[in-house]
C-alpha cells in the first residue's frame, strides 16, 4: 500500500488492489474459514473438495487455470488455513499437488501452519520486517554457515543478516528455516541451546531435575563450557526457578536473570520501567484502585489498562521502583510477573456472579487459577482465561490455557495464541469438574515447562509435538507416560513455596541496592525526558529531546 | 587542554560478577562490568563501556546480560539484545558502529574510570605540556595531593588534577578539592588593604598606610592598657611557617601573652588527652594506609565519608579484607551507612559509653594485663573508677544497650588488631578531654596502642590542624609543643629567638576566654586575626560579634571577604594556598610541601610579609628578617630540635624529593617516624598514663523549655565556617542552604513538614533552618550544619561552655526548642 502511495505521489501510475479479506470464524462452535476466490469466480478456475459427513468437515480449494491455489472454504476443520492463505497470496510456494494442502491434519495433510517440512517460503518473501530481510537472504546466510562450519543456527543468521534483531517476532520462522535447510543438507539439526550447552532446553531441564544441580555455575561447569551468554543464562535461570524455587535474585541468580527479571520490572524504550501489580482475575477493590492512582500520581507514571485485565503503570525510574513497590505491597498488592517468562494473568468474565448468561463462576475460578500459578517460571509467558459461558467473552481460546464453562462443568482448551501468529486453542478435555480441571492444568503446565524449547509458546510447542494434540491428550488426560502424579506433585510444591518477589526484595537491603540509576550518585538519568500527552506523561521522542536539551542550554 | 584523571565510581564490592552498574563520570554515562569467573584477580575481569545503547538511544547497557562467544566477552543490550564487544566496543550484530570503551582499573578496593575531559583549544598559556605543580588541597587535614597547572589562554585561574602519587589519596579527591581552584579568582577575593575611615566605611588604602595604621594603633593600645591588651587569633589553616611566625610575632614583637587560634575549637581536647596519657599529641600515630590492615575500626563521632571522603578508601580496603567497621554517632551518617555496627548514643554521653566499655572489658577478662603492667601506670585506680559503670547504668545514661557494648568490645578486643579514631563528636564537649582520655584508657587496657595496625588516633580537621598546634600559636605553648610555663622550654626557645627567657610572656587566654575578655578592664582592646572567620565559627556567635564590635582595633588578614572582615577596622588581603610556598603537617604527622602554582593577584601579600612588615614597624626588624619562606622553616627546625615534635631533620630539599616526612625527625639522616609508641611512650619513663576520669552531664541541660538536643556538624560540600566553600558556585549549588535533620516522629509532634522552615531556639539565640525530616537521627535530637552565617548560623545556638582542661567549647550538644516558622520568617535561599 505504501509503495503504491509513494509511486502515485511522485507522479507514477499505480493502483492499489485490495486483496480478498481472508476470514476465519467459529460459528456455533464450528470452525469456518474462507479466503481468496472462495467461490471460483475467476475465469478458468477449478475446485478440489474434501467432504467428510461423519466428521462434519468440508474443505474446498479453488485453483486457477495453471493449478495455483487462489482461494478456498473450510468448514468444520480450519487446520492448514494459515498455509493456504500464504500459498494463495504468493508468500510461500505451494506443494506440487494442491491436494496435499487440502487434506485435513492427521489425514494426509500438513501439520498446522508450520513451514518446516511443508511448503517452502518464496525467496522474496519478507521474513524480518524490522530489518527488511527476505527469506532468500536468510537461506543464503544459513547455506554459507553450513558451508563454512558444517552447522548453522539462529544466532549466526542474526549476526549475518540482522534478521530477528528488531522485535524478534520472526525468530520462530528463522528457526524453522534453519531446521529445514539443515535437514535438506542432511545435517542433524542441532537443538543445542547455545554454544555453551550442547543440550536442548528439555534435556537441560532433565539434567537439573535428575542431578539436583542448583546453580548455573555448577551446571555449566559439569555439563557445558565457557561462561555462558544471554541465551543460556536466563534459560537456566528459568529452569532453576521452576524446578527449585527460591527468590530468583538470590545468590548467583541475580547474575543470570534476564534484565527484566533482574529489576523485577519491564524495561521501556527510554530505560524506564513499567510496573504491573497482580490483579487476580481482573477483580479489584475501589480502595486498591485508588492506591494505584495515588502511586501513579506521586511518581508521575503513565497509566494504561492492559489486555490481561490489569493496570500498567509506565515510566518508573529504576531508583523509584522500591518506593513504588513499598506503597503497593503495603496496600496488599503483589508482583504481577509481567516482567518474567511466567504465568501472567487469568482473564475472566463476570460469569454467574453478574451475567444473565453465565453458567459457572468464571471470576472465582480465574482468581483461584491465578493465585495457584502465580510466579511460576516457564519457557515463555503463559496466559490463561476463563469464560463463564460459550459466548467466550474472556477469549479463552486465544490463550495458552483457556477454560470455558458448560452446563455440566468446564471445557479445557490449550495452546491457543494471540499476537503475531494467532492460533485457536485445541479442546483438551470437556465437562470437567473443578478439581479435575485444576489437575489437568497442573499436568499440562508442568509438562510444557519440562519439554518446551526456550521462548517457545505452547502453540508452537504443540505444533512441533510428535502426535500433536492427540499425544498431548494422552499424556495429560490419560497419563500415557505414567508421569501425571509427578507432574501434579511438582505443581503442588510450587504452590506451597510461592512468595511475592517484590515483598521479599523490599525486606532485603542487599537486593534493594541494585535499584539505582548510578552507582556513584543519586542523580537521575538526565536523558530521561518526559513529555505530556493527553494529560499523561510519556517519554520524549528523540527530536523532542534534542530540542529540549538545546533550549535548556 | 585535555584533562585526564582517574575517577572513583564505586567499591569493588558493589559489583556482582556477571552484571554491571552505571556511573556518571563528568556528565557521561559509563557502564562498568565485572565478568563472571573464578575468584582470581578482579582487576582483569573489569570492563567499562558507554552506558548508552546506540541502537535504542537509551542508557541501559549496564543492565544487560554478559555473554561470551568465541572468546569475545560482550554485553547484550536489554533493549533488543544487540551485543557489544566489551574489549573493543564493536557491535557483534553489525547494527551500529559500536560504543566507546573506557579505561578502568582497581585502585585498592575502588573501581576507577579514566575520565578524559576535552577543553577548548590549547593556547600558549598552558596545555598538555604546561608544567604542573604538585601541591596539596587547601581544605582538610588529609591534605590530598593535587597538581595545579595554569589554565589555557583565554581562561583565568588554574586547573586541578588529583595527584596519583600522593600516598594519602592516590589520585582521589572529594568535591571540595576539585572545586578549590574557584577560590583563586573569586568575586569575594580581597585585592587591596582596607581601612575603616571616619564615616565608618572600609576604604582602600596602600599597604604602607594600612600597616602604619595598624602599628600606630597597636602602640596606642599597648601604651594605654599594657602589652597583653593586644591579642592574636590564628588558624589551623595557616602553614607551619605562618603559625610559627605568628607565635614568635606575638611573643617577641607584640610581647603579648595573648595568642590562641581556632584549633582550640577543634583539636584541643584530643591534644590535651594525648599529651597527658601518651605524652605527645600527634593526631594519628600511624599512616592512614594502616587503616586498611586493621582487623576492626571504631570511628567515634567521626563522619569521614562526608568530611574527608578519600579516607574512606582505606576503610573500604579494610572491610574488603574482612575488617569490621563500628561507627558511634547519634546520626545515621554516610559513614554509619557503611558500618557493620552503628551505635547511636544520646549526644553528650560518649564518656558513659567509654567507661562502660572499659568496665565490660575488665569483667569479660579482655584486659591485656602483661601490656598494662609493662607499659602503663594508673590501671588499678582506673579499674576502680569504672566499677560503677555496669551496662545498665550505661544504657540509662546513653541509650546504648549491653549487646551493643559487647559488639563494640568484641570488635576492638577480639581482632588481631584494632583501631579507635575519634572525630569532633566526643571532643567538642565540655568533657571532651575526659572522654578522649577514657577512650585512650580503653585502648591501653586492651593493649592496642603501639601494636601493628592498632591504636588510638584523632582525625584532625583543618588543613594544617596538626602543624598549627605544634608551633606556638596556642596560648600555653611555644614551638615544638614546648610549654610556655616550663623554664627549660622557655630557655631553649629564647636562645634561638635571641631574647632573654624572662622577656617571654607567660600563658595567655584561650580562644573563647580571649574573645570573652573584650570589654573588660583586663581584657584585650585590639585583636589581629589571621585566617579565621571567628564571627561564624565561634560558639554563641552573636555574643562574639557583639564583643568584636567593642574592640578598639580589629585587624583581619584573609583572602576572601567574610563575616569577620566585615567587622574589621583594617583588612589585609593575603595570598592563598596555590599562590605561596610553605609546609603543612597533615593528620598523620607527615610534613608536606605547599607550592606556588600561580602568581598572586597584584596587591596581595603573604601573611609572612604582613608579620615581618608589622614587626619592622614595631621596632623588631632584626628578629624578623627572612629572605624566604624556607628561611622561616629553617628557624622553626632549629627551635623544634630536641622537642616532642622535632622537625630538625626535615628540610625543603628532603620534602621535595619524596612523599613527605613524619615527625619526630631529629636528624638529617633520620628517616622520620611514620609509626609511634612501638617502643615506648613520650613520658620520661616510657610508660603511658592511665588517668581516672569521672562522668558529668552536658553543660546545657535539656528541660521542659528546651526539650530537644541539638548537635552540629559538616556537609560534604562545605568546609568549616563556609567562608571559602560558600563562595564556590558548584558547592553552593549542591548544598545551597543548611537543613535541619529532624526525626519524623518529632516533626509530626511539632507539625513540621519536610522542606518547611523551622525556628530553632536555644537559651542563647535562635536560627531558622529548612526541615529535613529523616529517620537518620535520634528522635530526641536535631542536627544542623555549621557552615552558614547570619540567621542560619548554627553557632547562634551553641553554648560556650568550656572543657576545664582544653578550653574546648561544647559545640556538639546543647538544648533547644523548635517551632514551625511563621510566615514572615522563612529560610533564606542563596
Amino acid at each position: 500500500m505504501a509503495r503504491v502511495a509513494a509511486e502515485t505521489i511522485s507522479g507514477g501510475e499505480a493502483a492499489f488492489q485490495p486483496g480478498e479479506t481472508p476470514t476465519k470464524l467459529k460459528l456455533l462452535g464450528v470452525d469456518v474459514a474462507s479466503f481468496g476466490d472462495a467461490h471460483a469466480k475467476t475465469v478458468g478456475a477449478s475446485t478440489i473438495a474434501f467432504t467428510d459427513s461423519i466428521a462434519r468437515v468440508h474443505r474446498r480449494l479453488v485453483t486457477d487455470a495453471d493449478g495455483r491455489v487462489i482461494g478456498g472454504v473450510l468448514v468444520g476443520d480450519a487446520s492448514g488455513y494459515d498455509t493456504m492463505v500464504a500459498v494463495a497470496t504468493g508468500d510461500i510456494d505451494g506443494p506440487g499437488d494442491p491436494v496435499d494442502l487440502l487434506l485435513p491434519e492427521g489425514r494426509g495433510g500438513p501439520r498446522g501452519s508450520t513451514v518446516a517440512g511443508g511448503p517452502v517460503l518464496r525467496r522474496s518473501a519478507t521474513v524480518c520486517s524490522c530489518e527488511n530481510v527476505s527469506a532468500g537472504e536468510v537461506c543464503d546466510a544459513i547455506d554459507e554457515s553450513i558451508r563454512s562450519s558444517g552447522q548453522a543456527d539462529v544466532a549466526k543468521v542474526k549476526s549475518c543478516t540482522r534478521a530477528g534483531t528488531g522485535c524478534g517476532g520472526c525468530v520462530p520462522q528463522i528457526t524453522d528455516l534453519v531446521r529445514t535447510r539443515l535437514a535438506e543438507a542432511g545435517i542433524e539439526a542441532s537443538r543445542r541451546l547455545c554454544e555453551h550447552f550442547g543440550h536442548s532446553r528439555q534435556e537441560l531441564c532433565d539434567v537439573v531435575r535428575l542431578t539436583g544441580i542448583g546453580s548455573f555455575s555448577e551446571l555449566i561447569q559439569r555439563h557445558g563450557s565457557g561462561s555462558g551468554c544471554e541465551i543460556c543464562k536466563p534459560a537456566v535461570a528459568s529452569i532453576l526457578a521452576s524446578v527449585a524455587g527460591g527468590h530468583i535474585l538470590d545468590g548467583e541468580g541475580a547474575s543470570i536473570q534476564d534484565s527484566n527479571d533482574h529489576f523485577l520490572a519491564n524495561l521501556q524504550r527510554d530505560g524506564t520501567y513499567s510496573v504491573v501489580p497482580r490483579v487476580p482475575g481482573g477483580e479489584i477493590t475501589p480502595e486498591k484502585l485508588i492506591v494505584l492512582g495515588e502511586v501513579a500520581g506521586e511518581f508521575n507514571l503513565y497509566v494504561k489498562i492492559t489486555g490481561g485485565q490489569r493496570i500498567d503503570l509506565l515510566g518508573a525510574r529504576v531508583d523509584d521502583l522500591p518506593a513504588i513497590w513499598a506503597r503497593l505491597v503495603d496496600a496488599g498488592f503483589e508482583s504481577g510477573h509481567a516482567y518474567g517468562k511466567a504465568v501472567r494473568t487469568v482473564k475472566s468474565c463476570v460469569g454467574t456472579t453478574w451475567c444473565r448468561f453465565g453458567v459457572q463462576d468464571s471470576t472465582g475460578l480465574a482468581i483461584e487459577l491465578e493465585l495457584r500459578y502465580r510466579g511460576l517460571r516457564s519457557p515463555h509467558k503463559i496466559k490463561m482465561a476463563v469464560s463463564g459461558c460459550a459466548r467466550e467473552c474472556a477469549e479463552a481460546q486465544g490463550k495458552d490455557v483457556g477454560v470455558i464453562a458448560t452446563e455440566r462443568g468446564w471445557n479445557l482448551y490449550v495452546c491457543g495464541n494471540g499476537g503475531a501468529r494467532p492460533r485457536h486453542a485445541d479442546l483438551l478435555a470437556a465437562d470437567l469438574d473443578r478439581a479435575t480441571l485444576v489437575r489437568m492444568i497442573d499436568r499440562f503446565v508442568i509438562y510444557y515447562i519440562r519439554t518446551a524449547d526456550r521462548l517457545q509458546r505452547t502453540a508452537a510447542w504443540l505444533e512441533g509435538m510428535e502426535g500433536g494434540i492427540e499425544h498431548l491428550r494422552r499424556v495429560v488426560a490419560e497419563d500415557s507416560l505414567g508421569i501425571a502424579a509427578e507432574l501434579e506433585a511438582a505443581m503442588t510444591e510450587h504452590v506451597a513455596r510461592y512468595r511475592c518477589e517484590w515483598a521479599e526484595s523490599l525486606e532485603d537491603p542487599v537486593r534493594l541496592r541494585r535499584f539505582r540509576t548510578f552507582v556513584n550518585t543519586d542523580a537521575p538519568d538526565p536523558d530521561i525526558v518526559v513529555m505530556e500527552e493527553r494529560d499523561q506523561p510519556r517519554p520524549a521522542f528523540d527530536w523532542e529531546r534534542v530540542e529540549l536539551l538545546t533550549t535548556r542550554r | 587542554m585535555t584533562v585526564r584523571r582517574w575517577v572513583r565510581v564505586c567499591s569493588l564490592r558493589e559489583l556482582e560478577p556477571g552484571r554491571g552498574v552505571a556511573a556518571l563520570v563528568d556528565g557521561q554515562q559509563v557502564a562498568v562490568f565485572l565478568l563472571p569467573g573464578a575468584s582470581g584477580e578482579a582487576a582483569s575481569r573489569l570492563r567499562a563501556v558507554d552506558n548508552r545503547d546506540p541502537v535504542s538511544g537509551a542508557n541501559v547497557l549496564a543492565r544487560g546480560l554478559l555473554g561470551s562467544t568465541d572468546g569475545v566477552d560482550y554485553v547484550a543490550s536489554p533493549m533488543h539484545k544487540h551485543r557489544f564487544d566489551l574489549a573493543s566496543g564493536r557491535c557483534l550484530d553489525g547494527v551500529s558502529t559500536g560504543i566507546r570503551v573506557w579505561p578502568v582499573r582497581v585502585w585498592g578496593v575502588s573501581i576507577e574510570i579514566l575520565a578524559v575531559k576535552a577543553g577548548p583549544e590549547d593556547g600558549p598559556g598552558g596545555g598538555p605540556d604546561g608544567e604542573s605543580v604538585a601541591t596539596h588541597c587547601p581544605f582538610c587535614a588529609l591534605q590530598c595531593g593535587m597538581r595545579l597547572r595554569a589554565a589555557p589562554q583565554g581562561e583565568s585561574g588554574v586547573e586541578a588534577e588529583a595527584d596519583l602519587s600522593s600516598p594519602v589519596n592516590e589520585g582521589r579527591m572529594c568535591v571540595k578539592g576539585w572545586a578549590s581552584v574557584g577560590l583563586l579568582r573569586n568575586s569575594h577575593r580581597l585585592h587591596q588593604p582596607l581601612v575603616r575611615d571616619h564615616s565608618g566605611r572600609l576604604a582602600p588604602a596602600s599597604w604602607d598606610a594600612a600597616l602604619d595604621e595598624v602599628a600606630r594603633r597597636i602602640e596606642v593600645i599597648q601604651r594605654q592598657h599594657g602589652r597583653d591588651a593586644v591579642g592574636v587569633f590564628g588558624s589551623g589553616a595557616l602553614t607551619n611557617e605562618k603559625a610559627y611566625l605568628l607565635g614568635k610575632f606575638t611573643r617577641v614583637a607584640l610581647r603579648s601573652a595573648n595568642i590562641d587560634y581556632n584549633g582550640r575549637y577543634c583539636m584541643s581536647s584530643a591534644a590535651a588527652a594525648l599529651n597527658r596519657t601518651l605524652g605527645v599529641d600527634r593526631g594519628l600515630p600511624f599512616p592512614v594506609s594502616d587503616i586498611a590492615d586493621t582487623g576492626a575500626l571504631v570511628l567515634w563521632g567521626a563522619n569521614p565519608a562526608d568530611t574527608m571522603p578519600p579516607l574512606m578508601e582505606w576503610v573500604e580496603r579494610m572491610r574488603a579484607a574482612g575488617g569490621t567497621l563500628v561507627v558511634v554517632d547519634p546520626r545515621r551518617t554516610a559513614t554509619a551507612e557503611a558500618a557493620d555496627v552503628h551505635v547511636q548514643p544520646v549526644p553528650g554521653t560518649d564518656l558513659a559509653v567509654a567507661l562502660g566499655l572499659l568496665r565490660l572489658a575488665e569483667t569479660a577478662g579482655l584486659v591485656d594485663h602483661p601490656y598494662v603492667e609493662a607499659r602503663t601506670v594508673g590501671w588499678s585506680e582506673v579499674r576502680e573508677s569504672v566499677a560503677a559503670w555496669g551496662p545498665a547504668r550505661v544504657e540509662a545514661v546513653s541509650g546504648v544497650s549491653e549487646s551493643q557494648l559487647t559488639q563494640m568490645l568484641d570488635a576492638l578486643a577480639r581482632n588481631r588488631s584494632s583501631m579507635l579514631l575519634t572525630g569532633r563528636g566526643p571532643e567538642q564537649q565540655s568533657k571532651g578531654v575526659d572522654t578522649v582520655t577514657a577512650l585512650i584508657n580503653l585502648m591501653l587496657a586492651l593493649g592496642r596502642i603501639g601494636r601493628p595496625a592498632s591504636g588510638y588516633g584523632c582525625l584532625t580537621g583543618q588543613a594544617n590542624g596538626q602543624g598549627g598546634r605544634e608551633h606556638g600559636q596556642k596560648a600555653d605553648q611555644l614551638p615544638g609543643y614546648r610549654s610556655i610555663s616550663d623554664p627549660s622550654d622557655r630557655a631553649a626557645v629564647a636562645e634561638v629567638w635571641d631574647v632573654e627567657p624572662a622577656e617571654l610572656p607567660g600563658p595567655g587566654m584561650s580562644a573563647v576566654e580571649l574573645l570573652d575578655s573584650i570589654g573588660s578592664a583586663t581584657g584585650i582592646h585590639g585583636l589581629l586575626v589571621f585566617g579565621s572567620d571567628l564571627a561564624v565559627a565561634s560558639p554563641d556567635a552573636r555574643r562574639v560579634v557583639d564583643r568584636l564590635k567593642r574592640l578598639d582595633l580589629l585587624v583581619v588578614a584573609d583572602s576572601l571577604r567574610n563575616g569577620t572582615t566585615d567587622l574589621a577596622d583594617v583588612v589585609l588581603p593575603v595570598t592563598q594556598w596555590a599562590e605561596e610556598e610553605g609546609t603543612t603537617t597533615n593528620l598523620e604527622g607527615r610534613v608536606i610541601r605547599r607550592r606556588r602554582a600561580v602568581e598572586p593577584p597584584v596587591g596581595v601579600r603573604s601573611d609572612l610579609d604582613v608579620l615581618t612588615g608589622l614587626a619592622e614597624r614595631l621596632g623588631e626588624a632584626q628578629r624578623f628578617r627572612f629572605p624566604s619562606t624556607e628561611a622561616v622553616f629553617d628557624e622553626l627546625r632549629r627551635v623544634s630540635a630536641g622537642s616532642r615534635s622535632d622537625y630538625s631533620g626535615i628540610t625543603y630539599e628532603r620534602l621535595d624529593s619524596g612523599p613527605g616526612l613524619f615527625w619526630p625527625c631529629p636528624g638529617d639522616d633520620h628517616p622520620g617516624s611514620p609509626r609511634m609508641f612501638g617502643a615506648g611512650f613520650a613520658h620520661r619513663d616510657g610508660r603511658a598514663r592511665m588517668i581516672t576520669v569521672g562522668y558529668r552531664a552536658a553543660a546545657d541541660a535539656r528541660d521542659s523549655d528546651y526539650p530537644v538536643y541539638l548537635t552540629t556538624g559538616r556537609y560534604r560540600e562545605h568546609y568549616n565556617s563556609g567562608s571559602q566553600t560558600r563562595r564556590l558556585e558548584r558547592l553552593v549549588r549542591a548544598k545551597p542552604i543548611p537543613r535541619l535533620q529532624i526525626h519524623p516522629a518529632l516533626a509530626a509532634r511539632l507539625g513540621v513538614d519536610d522542606g518547611s522552615s523551622v525556628v530553632v531556639e536555644s537559651r542563647r539565640g535562635s536560627a531558622v533552618f529548612e526541615a529535613d525530616v529523616t529517620a537518620d537521627i535520634r528522635e530526641d535530637t536535631v542536627f544542623a550544619p555549621f557552615h552558614w552565617s547570619g540567621d542560619q548560623s548554627a553557632n547562634l545556638l551553641t553554648v560556650a561552655a568550656l572543657d576545664p582542661v582544653s578550653r574546648m567549647p561544647e559545640f556538639k550538644v546543647c538544648a533547644v526548642r523548635l517551632r514551625p516558622a511563621p510566615g514572615d520568617i522563612q529560610v533564606r535561599r542563596v
